[in-house]
C-alpha cells in the first residue's frame, strides 16, 4: 500500500476557500465550516466506523494536516503534524431520537476547525435512546469540496479494500504531488491569469446589487439558515418543468434562475432599478466514474452578470445564463480564472483576501449559488445502518451575505437558504422562501 | 472547413472527445450510453457543442438541444448529420 506523502501543494480553490474562511471570520463568523448530517436506522455500528476512522490511513493524515507556509511569498502546502489531533466523538442523547430537526448540537456548533491549526475534519456522532443516530460530518471546505467528502465516505463505508471504492491511491490529484512547470508554465498562467481578471474587471463594473449594507456593523455577524424540503411528488413536478425549460442538462441553470429571480424579487422591494447581479457558480472538475481525488477543492467557476432587465422571468435568465456560460468556455474562462487563482497563491492571506474583491470593488458577488447534486449517490447505508434522510448545512459568505445551495438525497430536493444576519430581514428571508418554492413548482410549461 | 456528414463517424468523435474529457478511464461509455448517465452536465454539454463547432465544423442552435437528440451521443450525432447536411456548418 503506497504511503502518502508528508507535504502536498494546496490547490488554486484550497487557498480561494482558505481566503473565504479569513474574510468570514473577519466579521465574527464560524468560517467557512460546512457539515454533512446523516440520519442513520438502528443499524449502524457506531464501534465499525470508529475503527474504520482508526485504521485508514486518510482519516490519519487529515487528522494531522495542516495548511503553512513555508516561507514568505511562498504559496501555502498542506503538511502533516507530528501528532494527529482527535477527529472522532461520540455523545449520548437518553431521550430522543434522529427525528430530530436539522440544526447542530451545541458541540459541533462551537467547535474550531481552521485549516492552519487542524484538524480540518470532525466526526461526531449522536446515539440516541431509541437505538438511531445522527452522524455530523464537520469540515472546513479549505480541506475538501462536497464531492471529496462523498468519496471519503464512501472509502470509510467500504470495509477492507472493498472494489470500486475511493482509496489511497485516489487521495490526492497527481498534479498536487508533481513538481512545478518552472518557468514556461508561470509565463503560460501569467498570460491566461491577465485575461480572467481584465474579464473580470469588466463583468464586475457597477451598478451591482448586493445585499450587504454599506453601514458599520454594530457587532459581529451571525449566520442563520433554513431549509427547504421538497417532497418526492414536488421533486418529480420539478424534474419535469426544469427538463421542459433546459432539456435536462442544464437542471443548475434552472435552480439558478429561481434563485436569482427571488432575489430580483428583494432588489425591487429595497428600490433596485439597474443594479446587476453577478453570481460565480463553482463547477466541480471531476470526470465522471471517477473515485478521486478526495482531497482539496478541484472546481472551476463561471461567473454570470444578469441584469435587471432579463432577472423577471425564468425563461430569459435560463437564456443568459445559457448564453454566458458558452460565451465564458469557449474563451477558456475557467481555466483563466484558475490560473489566475493559482498565481495569486503566493500572497499573503489577508491582502489575497482583499485582492479577490478588487474587481467588484469589494462586493464579490450578489449571491453565492451551488448546486451539490446527489449527496453520496448509490449510498443507501453507512457502516450496516440505512440512512434515513441526509443533508448540508453550508456557511454563507460575507459578501455577498446569501448562499443558495441546492441538492439531493434519494428523490427529494432540498434548497438551503443561508445568510448573514445583518443581510437579510426575517420579513425577507420568508418572502425568498416562498418565491423560491413558486418559482420551482410552477406548473410545468403546457 | 467542410462539415462531417457520416452519423456514425461523427459519433465515434464525440465518444472519443467525452472519453478524453469527462469520462474517468474504465468506465463503460458508448455511443448507445445514455448522456445523462454518463456525467454530460450543462458544462460538459457546451464543451461537446463547442466541439462540434471546431472540429466536426457545424453548429447546434439551441432549438435543437432537446431531450431527444440529447438522449445518446448516437442520436446527437444523428442531429448533427441532419444539420450538416442542412448547411448549419460554421465556416
Amino acid at each position: 500500500m503506497p504511503d502518502l506523502p508528508r507535504q502536498i501543494r494546496s490547490a488554486a480553490g484550497d487557498y480561494f476557500m482558505h481566503g473565504q474562511d479569513r474574510r468570514m471570520r473577519r466579521f465574527g463568523l464560524p468560517g467557512n465550516v460546512c457539515c454533512a448530517i446523516f440520519q442513520l436506522d438502528r443499524g449502524f455500528d457506531v464501534d465499525r466506523l470508529r475503527r474504520r476512522i482508526a485504521e485508514s490511513l486518510i482519516m490519519d493524515w487529515l487528522a494531522r494536516a495542516r495548511l503553512v507556509r513555508p516561507l514568505p511569498l511562498l504559496p501555502a502546502v498542506w503538511r502533516t503534524a507530528t501528532k494527529p489531533k482527535a477527529i472522532y466523538f461520540e455523545h449520548h442523547d437518553k431521550n430522543g431520537s434522529a427525528e430530530t430537526l436539522w440544526s447542530l448540537p451545541k458541540a459541533v456548533a462551537e467547535r474550531e476547525l481552521r485549516a492552519e491549526q487542524g484538524p480540518g475534519v470532525t466526526f461526531d456522532v449522536v446515539r440516541h435512546a431509541d437505538g438511531t443516530n445522527h452522524l455530523y460530518l464537520s469540515w472546513n471546505h479549505t480541506l475538501l469540496d462536497a464531492r471529496g467528502l462523498d468519496f471519503l465516505l464512501s472509502h470509510l463505508n467500504a470495509d477492507g479494500a472493498a472494489n470500486g471504492t475511493p482509496g489511497i491511491q485516489d487521495f490526492v490529484s497527481p498534479r498536487q504531488t508533481a513538481r512545478g512547470g518552472g518557468i514556461a508554465g508561470w509565463w503560460s498562467n501569467a498570460k491566461m491569469a491577465h485575461g480572467s481578471v481584465k474579464w473580470l474587471h469588466e463583468s464586475g463594473k457597477e451598478p451591482l446589487f448586493t445585499l450587504v449594507p454599506t453601514e458599520p456593523r454594530s457587532g459581529p455577524c451571525r449566520n442563520h439558515r433554513r431549509l427547504i424540503r421538497l417532497t418526492e411528488a414536488e421533486t418529480a413536478r420539478i424534474d419535469a418543468r426544469s427538463q421542459q425549460i433546459t432539456a435536462g442538462f442544464r437542471r443548475s441553470h434552472f435552480y439558478l434562475a429561481v434563485s436569482i429571480r427571488a432575489l430580483h424579487a428583494i432588489a425591487l422591494r429595497r428600490g433596485n432599478r439597474d443594479g446587476a447581479y453577478l453570481v460565480p457558480v463553482p463547477h466541480d472538475t471531476r470526470r465522471h466514474g471517477a473515485k478521486g481525488p478526495i482531497f482539496s477543492n478541484h472546481l472551476s467557476i463561471l461567473f454570470y452578470r444578469i441584469e435587471t432587465r432579463h432577472a423577471g422571468r425564468i425563461t430569459d435568465i435560463v437564456g443568459e445564463l445559457s448564453r454566458q456560460m458558452m460565451d465564458q468556455i469557449r474563451d477558456r474562462f475557467p481555466e483563466c480564472c484558475m490560473a489566475a487563482l493559482e498565481m495569486f497563491k503566493p500572497l499573503p492571506l489577508g491582502y489575497y483576501a482583499h485582492h479577490l474583491g478588487k474587481p467588484t470593488r469589494g462586493k464579490i458577488a450578489s449571491l453565492s449559488f451551488s448546486d451539490s447534486g446527489e449527496i453520496c449517490p448509490g449510498m443507501t447505508e453507512l457502516c450496516g445502518g440505512r440512512i434515513l434522510d441526509a443533508t448540508h448545512l453550508i456557511p454563507c459568505w460575507r459578501w455577498p451575505g446569501l448562499t443558495m445551495l441546492f441538492l439531493r438525497f434519494g428523490n427529494r430536493l432540498t434548497a438551503e437558504l443561508s445568510w448573514v444576519d445583518d443581510c437579510l430581514t426575517p420579513a425577507e428571508v420568508d418572502g425568498l422562501e416562498q418565491d423560491v418554492r413558486k418559482a420551482l413548482l410552477e406548473e410545468a410549461l403546457s | 472547413m467542410t462539415p462531417e456528414k457520416d452519423p456514425k463517424t461523427i459519433a465515434a468523435q464525440l465518444c472519443q472527445f467525452a472519453r478524453t474529457n469527462f469520462v474517468a478511464e474504465g468506465t463503460a461509455f458508448d455511443e448507445n450510453s445514455p448522456l445523462a448517465q454518463a456525467g454530460i452536465d450543462s458544462f460538459a454539454l457546451v464543451e461537446l457543442l463547442l466541439f462540434c463547432e471546431r472540429v466536426i465544423g457545424v453548429r447546434v442552435p439551441d432549438s435543437h438541444l432537446t431531450g431527444n437528440n440529447l438522449t445518446s451521443m448516437a442520436t446527437l450525432a444523428k442531429c448533427i448529420s441532419e444539420l450538416a447536411r442542412n448547411g448549419h456548418s460554421t465556416a
